[in-house]
C-alpha cells in the first residue's frame, strides 16, 4: 500500500436550485500512474427546518477528470511517512465552513453508482441524529471488494432535489472519504 | 470460482403503488450467460411521507425467481412489462459485465410513475420489515446501510464463503409487500423507495464444441453456425439461442457451452445464389 489518505469537506450549505448540487469529487488525473481504491465515502447532514416533502437524495456518480471549479481540499495521511500523488485531487464546494458556494462541476458524468436518502424533519422536535450515510457500499472497506479509480477516472457526490423544497439553505452537509493509492 | 466482474447499481426512486405486492427490483443471470452471479449486498431505503398505523410495516421480501423472457442479449426494456433496465456500474472499469446479467427495476423515473416489474417468483428466501411513521412528527431517517439495518438479504453474503449462486436462467426478485391481511394502504403512493445492489460475476465451468463446415468436401468460410442450448434432450427445457458462429480458416467454428447443458448446432450458407443448409448435429453434452 503506497498511501492511504482521508479528507473531509467544509460544512456546506444546501439550497442550490440547479438540478444537482455537487458536494465533493475525488479525481485520479490521467497521468498519475496510480490506482485509487475508495475505502469509505459518506455524507452527514443536519436539517434545521421542517420538510414534509420527500427528503434530499444523495448520489455517487462515476466521472471523468478533471473537474472544474470547487475548492481543492487538503489531504490527510494515515501515515505521515507516506506521500499522496499530486495527481490525486479532492475538491469540495465551499472554501470554509458555511462559506459561500464555489460551484463544483465534474467532468463527464458516468453511471450513478449508489444513492441514499438523507433525512428530514417532518416536525422540529426532539433529538436530531446525524448517522453516517454511506455513499458507496460499506463492503468497499473489505480488501475483497476493491472499488477502483484508474488514471483518468473520478467520483462525485451530489445532492439532487426531488422537489424544489428538498434541499433548503437550512440543510448542512459534509462528505468524508478514505482511499488508498497503489 | 474466480471473480470476473464486480458490479454496482442503484435504482431510480420508486413510488409505492397503493396496491398489493409490488415487484421492485430483480437481478437476472440470463440464459446464454457463461458466468455465475452472486449477490453481495442489497440495501433498501424508504421515505414515507404519510403515516401507517395498520397491521404491519411494509416488508421487503427476497425470492428466487426467473424473468419472463429470458433469452437474448441487448435491451429488453420494451419486453419486460413494467420494468426498465438499470445501468450497471463497475468496481473496476477494466472488467466487463456479461450482457446477459441484468438489473431490472420497476419503472418509476424518480418517483414520477408507478409500475410493477413482471417476474416469476419461486421460494421466498428472506424478508425484512422496513420502517413506518405511526404519526408524522420529528426526524425521519433513511437509515444507513452500513450496519445492515435495512439490507434486504443476509449481510453475510459479502463473504465469499457464502455464495447465493444464480446460474444462467436464475434471478433474484425483491418484492415490497404492504403487510399482512392485504393492507395495501401500507405501501401508498407517498412511499418513496430506493434500492442499491452489489454483485459479482464468477467463472462457470464450460466445455467447447466445434466443427468444420464443408461443401463438396471443401471447407466453407463465412457460413453461419447456429448454436442452440437446452437443459435436456427430451423436453428441451429452457432452450435458447446460444450464439451464431461464423466459420473461418477452412470452415472451422467453435462455441463455449456451460457445463451440464446440451448443445445442438446446424449450419447455413448462401453462395452462388443457392442457400445451403446442413442437418443439425445431435445434442451433445459433457454431462
Amino acid at each position: 500500500m503506497a498511501y492511504t489518505g482521508m479528507v473531509t469537506t467544509f460544512k456546506t450549505i444546501g439550497g442550490l436550485t440547479q438540478p444537482n448540487q455537487y458536494l465533493f469529487s475525488v479525481e485520479n488525473l490521467a497521468t498519475s500512474g496510480t490506482v485509487v481504491t475508495i475505502r469509505r465515502l459518506l455524507v452527514q447532514m443536519d436539517a434545521t427546518a421542517v420538510l414534509t416533502a420527500v427528503m434530499p437524495l444523495v448520489r455517487t456518480v462515476r466521472t471523468g477528470t478533471p473537474a472544474t471549479g470547487g475548492t481543492t481540499l487538503a489531504k490527510g495521511s494515515f501515515d505521515l511517512t507516506q506521500a499522496s500523488s499530486t495527481l490525486v485531487q479532492c475538491r469540495g464546494a465551499t472554501a470554509s465552513d458555511l462559506g459561500a458556494a464555489v460551484t463544483l462541476t465534474p467532468a463527464t458524468l458516468g453511471t450513478v453508482q449508489w444513492q441514499q436518502f438523507g433525512m428530514r424533519m417532518h416536525t422540529v422536535v426532539g433529538q436530531v441524529l446525524a448517522p453516517d450515510f454511506d455513499m458507496l457500499p460499506s463492503l468497499v472497506a473489505d480488501t475483497n471488494y476493491n472499488y477502483k479509480l484508474a488514471a483518468g477516472e473520478g467520483l462525485s457526490v451530489y445532492f439532487t432535489t426531488p422537489t424544489t423544497t428538498s434541499n433548503p439553505t437550512t440543510n448542512f452537509y459534509f462528505v468524508n472519504c478514505v482511499w488508498s493509492e497503489t | 470460482m474466480a471473480v470476473l466482474f464486480t458490479g454496482i447499481a442503484s435504482t431510480q426512486r420508486i413510488s409505492g403503488t397503493g396496491l398489493g405486492n409490488q415487484n421492485v427490483v430483480a437481478l437476472e443471470n440470463g440464459l446464454g450467460s457463461n458466468c455465475i452471479v452472486c449477490i453481495r449486498s442489497i440495501t433498501s431505503q424508504l421515505d414515507p411521507s404519510s403515516f401507517v398505523t395498520t397491521t404491519a410495516k411494509p416488508t421487503i421480501m427476497m425470492y428466487r425467481g426467473w424473468m419472463s423472457e429470458p433469452s437474448g442479449t441487448g435491451s429488453k426494456a420494451s419486453k419486460q412489462d413494467g420494468a426498465i433496465l438499470v445501468r450497471k456500474g463497475a468496481f473496476d472499469q477494466t472488467q466487463t459485465s456479461s450482457d446477459y446479467v441484468r438489473v431490472w427495476s420497476a419503472f418509476s423515473p424518480d418517483g414520477l410513475g408507478i409500475s410493477n416489474l413482471t417476474a416469476n417468483l419461486g421460494p421466498r428466501l428472506w424478508q425484512k420489515f422496513n420502517h413506518r411513521m405511526h404519526d408524522l412528527t420529528g426526524q425521519i431517517v433513511a437509515a444507513d446501510a452500513a450496519d445492515g439495518a435495512f439490507t434486504a438479504a443476509p449481510i453475510m453474503l459479502d463473504d465469499p464463503a457464502f455464495d447465493v449462486n444464480l446460474y444462467p436462467g436464475d434471478a433474484l426478485v425483491w418484492v415490497v409487500t404492504p403487510g399482512s391481511a392485504g393492507t395495501a394502504t401500507n405501501n401508498p403512493l407517498t412511499h418513496q423507495w430506493l434500492f442499491n445492489l452489489v454483485w459479482t460475476e464468477e467463472t462457470l465451468g464450460t466445455y467447447t464444441i466445434s466443427g468444420n463446415v464443408k461443401l463438396s468436401g471443401v471447407g466453407v468460410d463465412g457460413a453461419d453456425v447456429i448454436v442452440m442450448v437446452a437443459d435436456d434432450v427430451t423436453t428441451l427445457g429452457n432452450a435458447y439461442l446460444q450464439s451464431v458462429q461464423t466459420t473461418a480458416g477452412g470452415g472451422l467454428w467453435s462455441a463455449i457451452i456451460p457445463d451440464g447443458k446440451y448443445a445442438y448446432a446446424y449450419a447455413q450458407n448462401y453462395t452462388g445464389g443457392i442457400y445451403y443448409t446442413s442437418p443439425g448435429a445431435p445434442f451433445v453434452s459433457n454431462v
